[in-house]
């Protein structure tokens, strides 16, 4: 498969790489190119001007300041996985960047990337196979029908990035650079919750940093992934849990989970019950069944959502279990 | 329009004229005549076209070409050493890991990348570092032997 012909920039700085997309119409910013390329080969999208942003300088770091762990959008998914800082303070990072896709693709994958990955269709990602300009223009592609789901109201694409329920049950914020210069919002702002719309960024934004709190004292978190094979799969439902455990009492919970909605969703009910709780067996299955309350998953991986929600509950468990014996091992 | 760009293939330099929409795998396989590195799905699922780039595993079709200046990409062909093969493509040569062939480029630039940083790894270790390359002969069973005996070697 061959690329089309497009026109190619390297902005040297966050600045220039704006100025480039505001004054090129249909352009895309390229880092990794990992969520990118796949697409722009089968010609899902067209895109006429790449602005490659990898030789911008000063967004490639792992800074540690006294409130914060910085990370810049152009660092790898793969240093994230080899950063012995990120590895000592938050392991629950290092577990979800290493479940994404596969070690070649984790070397060329950003951060910054991954959290903006677009959100996936099974009629839109394979669109080139199915003859595009016989069908009536779904959602996504600026018409509205939806191919997925008979009369579908919206699109019912899935955002499934791992590594953002993670950083969200963090409280991550963001540094978003754009024409009128830089603001810090928190990392869920981003999300729209639109499948075909997925981001609140406009079209020249782009993350420049993702800024971590530090943890809480005796705080514990994970990711855990359900998907078809060990290896490669997106996720058919992820979540991060992140919980504040002083002795046997649960003082703070975080839960979020990804690929069950157009962007990665709270579990605000399982979280409430767990909040001043004691731990014990019955707590961890009322939670889940929160979770599993709550959730109302898109069927857009080829499975049912009834399937996905029953797998929720599961892996809500799961989390829950795992996030306990951390605190019990004394593993942050 | 063609831009020239200064390549480093397993410690050469080449001089390329190349097209923004060239992958790295489309300069290496056409321009350099480096045909070892496969292309197959040429879509980051596979494996095949699995080159180090500055000692890193990546996939060659993922790449532009004109984002690979300045670092050094190594290729199956750069391997062997002074007409003498490199441990792992011996080891595959002798316990068998080879049918067909064409993942083997792949699997081995992998392997190799995941050995120089873990050179004492368990099998399922293994298993996980090759799962990015699919093979649909061997059942990888003697892929994972032949990777490991390596690393008793």
């Amino acid at each position: 498969m061959r690329l089309p012909h497009f026109e190619y920039f390297e902005p040297e700085t966050l600045k220039s790489a704006v100025n480039l997309i505001l004054k090129n119409k249909e352009s895309k910013f390229l880092a990794g190119g990992t969520d990118l390329m796949p697409k722009f080969k089968k010609g899902v999208i067209r895109p006429e001007v790449l602005i490659n942003i990898k030789e911008i300088t000063g967004i490639n770091s792992i800074k540690e300041e006294k409130n914060y762990l910085k990370i810049g959008a152009l660092v790898t998914l793969g240093e994230i996985e080899d950063s012995p800082l990120i590895n000592q303070v938050f392991p629950s990072i290092v577990e979800a960047a290493h479940s994404v896709a596969t070690q070649q693709l984790r070397n060329t994958a950003t951060l910054g990337g991954n959290l903006c990955q677009d959100t996936r269709c099974l009629y839109f990602d394979n669109s080139y196979l199915f003859g595009q300009s016989i069908w009536e223009k779904c959602f996504k592609r600026g018409g509205n029908v939806c191919h997925l789901v008979k009369k579908g109201k919206k699109c019912l694409a899935v955002y499934s990035g791992d590594v953002a329920p993670v950083l969200l049950a963090l409280n991550a914020k963001v540094q978003v650079v754009g024409s009128s210069g830089k603001r810090l919002i928190s990392l869920s702002e981003i999300y729209s919750g639109k499948g075909d719309n997925a981001f609140t960024l406009l079209p020249e934004e782009l993350i420049a940093e993702i800024h971590v709190p530090k943890p809480k004292p005796s705080s514990y978190g994970t990711y855990v992934k359900f998907r078809e094979r060990g290896s490669i799969d997106f996720p058919i439902v992820g979540i991060a849990a992140y919980l504040t455990i002083n002795k046997d009492t649960i003082k703070d919970a975080n839960i979020w989970l990804t690929s069950v909605g157009s962007a990665p969703v709270e579990a605000v009910e399982a979280e409430s019950v767990l909040k001043g709780a004691n731990i014990s067996t019955d707590l961890i299955e009322k939670s889940a069944n929160q979770a599993y309350q709550q959730i109302a998953p898109v069927p857009n991986h080829g499975y049912s959502a009834w399937y996905i929600k029953e797998m929720v509950k599961v892996f809500v468990k799961r989390a829950l279990i795992k996030v306990m014996e951390n605190a019990r091992g004394g593993q942050s | 329009m063609k831009k020239i760009i200064e390549l480093n293939v397993n410690g050469e330099k080449h001089e390329v004229a190349v097209a923004p929409n060239q992958t790295l795998l489309e300069v290496l396989r056409e321009d350099l005549h480096l045909t070892g590195t496969k292309e197959s799905c040429d879509l980051g699922s596979c494996g095949s076209c699995t080159v180090l780039m500055d000692g890193n595993a990546v996939l060659a079709c993922m790449i532009l070409a004109v984002d690979v200046k300045g670092k050094e990409i190594l290729t199956i062909e750069g391997l062997a050493q002074n007409n003498e093969l490199h441990p792992l493509q011996k080891s595959f040569h002798e316990k068998g890991a080879v049918q067909c062939g064409y993942c083997t480029s792949g699997m081995i630039m992998t392997a190799k990348a995941f050995l120089d940083k873990q050179p004492n790894p368990t099998k399922n270790e293994v298993k996980e570092a090759i799962s990015g390359n699919l093979c649909r002969c061997t059942g990888y069973a003697k892929i994972v032997e032949a990777i490991l005996s390596v690393k008793q070697a």
